[in-house]
């Protein structure tokens, strides 16, 4: 019998497809939580009144940001999951290496984002698809119901760098908990504190970390910002992790 | 443009489940996943179908709206004669002075407030009282509508009474991230104010040698 | 070739080591029995072979590579035990497929006809196997993966009798139509006695003895005699387990070129081998001795 070779990129197009499989749970709970948020996007508008002198109106101001919140929720609880050790010893392939499995996982986060980013833009035309034909009500001037190519291309890869930060927080806060057991317990007390103490000491601080990404309006810069930093927490957490020990 | 969704609807209905096959990924969240792209398809068919004039382009959407009329402004400021605006007149009262010497102009039990312009007038026997109202000329009809303008004399206490109110009730949609991530979205909400507000103006003329007593909470404007 | 290399092979887990300056060589295709007893480092051993653990300090090399998350080995080692987890969302078939998918020598008609013999449910889930059916299903994939260098850890646990048997010789034909290097931990080594070619035995992270099965049955003589004669006779001589039996009998297990043989059978006393199993036990036992001295 002899011996059998395997590189790194076999090893991990072998387990990105094992991957797949194993984490079809994800795959269903994206199409839940989307249909939970357009249902949410539909049926809870912010409520407007103004009273002026002799007229009253009354407007119902929708908007899809319900299926944004519950798709980022999703990315961040999943990445997180992804990294515990339970699920990492059950979807720890055959044949595979640390830092293989990494990889694996962090493509399949990558389509994930992807894949949920198209889901999302699209189902933003759903709402207004049935606002539109199944609702009473008129919808008087609103702008902001057509969505034009422009809107589109920005929307597309805004979301979709949206959803693959937050899956590389999930995914490095869930594999630094790793390095100790007490850590699960203590990283989100150590997290939120210093949030905390942050924002105390300097107020401004949180507003302009998230200024940073999300205040951004070139799209090329923005696109830098989110790879780059994605790309040095997906890097830390493979490096912190290059000497844990698998199946303990 | 349709043809193009066909051909993509084709293309999921066809290319997908071959390409599970090949990756061995027949599992429920798949399919489950390849059905609700589906459902987004057509609903992105259905949007195409939604005419786009209905709603107002952001880039033309006015920063005011200039074609409107503001009677008030257009006749303290402008000084615009009031015969322009004889379209907008609605109703018109006249009272007799006869012997009393001061009138007391007072606004009625609704504490509704509209403007008032007061002119003397040499050579006239009686107080006039006209009506203008301007509404918006949209097509979006009010949900509920009462209203009633009244003026009466009561030996020298003249009352104004304007009751009732127009409800609208319409939907808006906000584009909302991640849309206006590189673009800032205008607030338009100011804008129905505008577009929505009655104009409602009295305009009262007297004689000359008659003394008006106006209740000091109420928007006057004296022209002499 | 060699398989295995391991020079002062040293693992520190926590307050201890669990290897201690372990050093041992495996060449050519061979059944080796992997021997000690509880917490002696046989599981460490083997996954730090697997590639799982690292060292501390020391060399380790399995198919002249440092196996510690190294793709190579991982495709070429297989380690199975009862601790094999795998996703709540595959099914047993599921498994196998999968498992085919890795190992390039995976031997799909043995895996199925296994399966069948083992009557498994295709759509069963592993979480919910019992203990032994978990661990025959282990096996299933650990012979159909034809791995180069095959690791069971306890395989047995939980099997009954029957399974067992099937077990061992399912493993032998296996090995016959295609040899490999087969490393095996159990208790159960006198069920194994026919069938492993090489023992590793180890104590304290450390090999105590490192003999082919043939020589290990002559390692040792058992030596009865009355007490009163046979005590001062082992008195200076290396003696690897003495004990009373009744109140005038002695039995002592002595290596067979001891001096000690010749004397007592010049006393006229029984001498006989002594079952590897127990050699085992008497070697490794940490005092003279045994449980009953715990109750005196």
């Amino acid at each position: 019998m002899s011996l059998n070779k395997m590189d790194l990129s076999a090893a991990v197009k072998k387990q990105l497809n094992y991957k797949m499989k194993v984490y079809v749970g994800m795959i269903s709970s994206l199409v839940i939580v989307q249909v939970i948020g357009i249902f949410f996007s539909v049926v809870s508008p912010l409520q407007g009144y103004s009273t002026m002198d002799y007229v009253e109106i009354e407007y119902m101001n929708y908007n899809t940001l319900n299926i944004i919140t519950l798709t980022s929720l999703w990315a961040l609880i999943h990445a997180i999951i992804m990294t515990t050790k339970n699920e990492w010893e059950n979807a720890f392939p055959f044949v595979g290496n640390t830092l293989s499995n990494h990889l694996a996982n962090m493509i399949f986060l990558v389509g994930a984002s992807i894949v949920a980013g198209i889901v999302t833009i699209l189902a933003s035309f759903t709402v207004r698809v049935y606002l539109y034909y199944f609702t009473d009500e008129l919808f008087f001037m609103s702008p902001g119901f057509v969505l034009n190519g422009g809107d589109l291309l920005a929307g597309t890869v805004t979301v979709i760098l949206h959803f693959l930060l937050l899956c590389a927080i999930g995914y490095f806060l869930g594999t630094v908990t790793r390095l100790h057991r007490l850590l699960p317990v203590l990283l989100p007390i150590v997290v939120i504190g210093l949030l905390i103490t942050i924002n105390y000491i300097n107020h401004d601080w949180m507003m302009n970390t998230v200024e940073f990404y999300y205040g951004e309006t070139s799209m090329a810069v923005f696109l830098m910002k989110i790879v780059v930093t994605a790309g040095i927490l997906f890097a830390c957490s493979i490096a912190i992790s290059s000497r844990t020990e698998v199946r303990k | 443009m349709s043809l193009f969704f066909t051909i993509l609807i084709l293309l999921v209905i066809i290319g997908f489940p071959f390409l599970l096959r090949r990756l061995q990924l027949s599992r429920f969240g798949y399919w489950l996943l390849g059905g609700y792209f589906i459902l987004l398809i057509a609903s992105v068919v259905a949007y195409t179908f939604i005419p786009t004039e209905e709603f107002a382009d952001e880039e033309e959407l006015p920063t005011e709206m200039t074609n409107r009329i503001y009677l008030v402004h257009e006749i303290l400021d402008q000084g615009v004669p009031l015969e322009e605006f004889e379209q907008y007149k609605k109703k018109e009262w006249e009272f007799p002075v006869g012997t009393e010497e001061s009138f007391s102009l007072y606004a009625g039990p609704d504490y509704q407030f509209p403007v008032i312009i007061i002119k003397r007038v040499e050579d006239q026997e009686a107080i006039h009282v006209d009506y203008y109202e301007v509404t918006p000329e949209i097509d979006v009809e009010p949900v509920h509508e009462e209203g009633e303008v009244t003026v009466y004399n009561h030996s020298g206490e003249l009352t104004i009474e304007v009751l009732g109110y127009k409800l609208y009730r319409f939907n808006s949609m906000e584009k909302g991230f991640p849309f206006n991530q590189f673009e800032e979205e205008e607030d338009h909400s100011w804008i129905y104010y505008d577009v929505f507000d009655d104009e409602r103006m009295f305009y009262i003329t007297i004689p000359a040698d008659i003394e008006l007593n106006v209740d000091p909470d109420m928007d006057v404007h004296w022209l002499n | 070739m060699k398989v295995i290399e391991c020079r002062d092979l040293t693992k520190r887990m926590i307050g201890r080591n669990a290897l201690n300056q372990l050093s041992f060589t495996l060449e050519g295709d061979k059944i080796t029995g992997l021997i000690g007893r509880n917490g002696a480092g046989k599981t460490t051993l083997m996954k730090i072979l697997a590639g799982y653990w690292h060292e501390t300090s020391g060399k380790v090399e399995v198919f002249s590579e440092r196996p510690f998350q190294n793709l190579n080995v991982s495709v070429n080692a297989i380690y199975v035990d009862d601790q094999m987890k795998f996703s709540h969302t595959l099914t047993l078939e599921d498994i196998l497929k999968e498992a085919a998918r890795f190992y390039p020598n995976w031997d799909t008609v043995l895996a199925e006809r296994l399966f069948d013999y083992f009557s498994f449910h295709p759509k069963e889930k592993h979480d919910y196997l019992s203990k032994g059916k978990k661990s025959t299903f282990n096996m299933i994939i650990g012979l159909a993966s034809r791995c180069k260098l095959t690791m069971f850890d306890e395989p047995t646990t939980g099997m009954d009798a029957s399974v067992r048997k099937d077990f061992y010789r399912a493993l032998l034909k296996d090995y016959l139509a295609h040899p490999r290097t087969i490393l095996l931990s159990s208790h159960h080594l006198e069920e194994m006695e026919d069938l492993l070619e090489e023992i590793i035995l180890i104590d304290e992270g450390q090999v105590v003895l490192h003999e082919s099965m043939d020589e290990l049955k002559e390692y040792a003589l058992g030596i009865t005699g009355r007490a009163e004669i046979l005590e001062p006779l082992l008195a200076d001589e290396e003696v690897i387990y003495e004990t009373r039996v009744g109140d005038y009998s002695t039995y002592a297990a002595v290596k067979s070129d001891s001096p000690v043989i010749q004397k007592a059978k010049q006393h006229g006393m029984a001498t006989g081998p002594v079952p590897p199993n127990d050699l085992c036990i008497y070697l490794t036992a940490k005092q003279k001795g045994g449980i009953d001295d715990v109750f005196k």
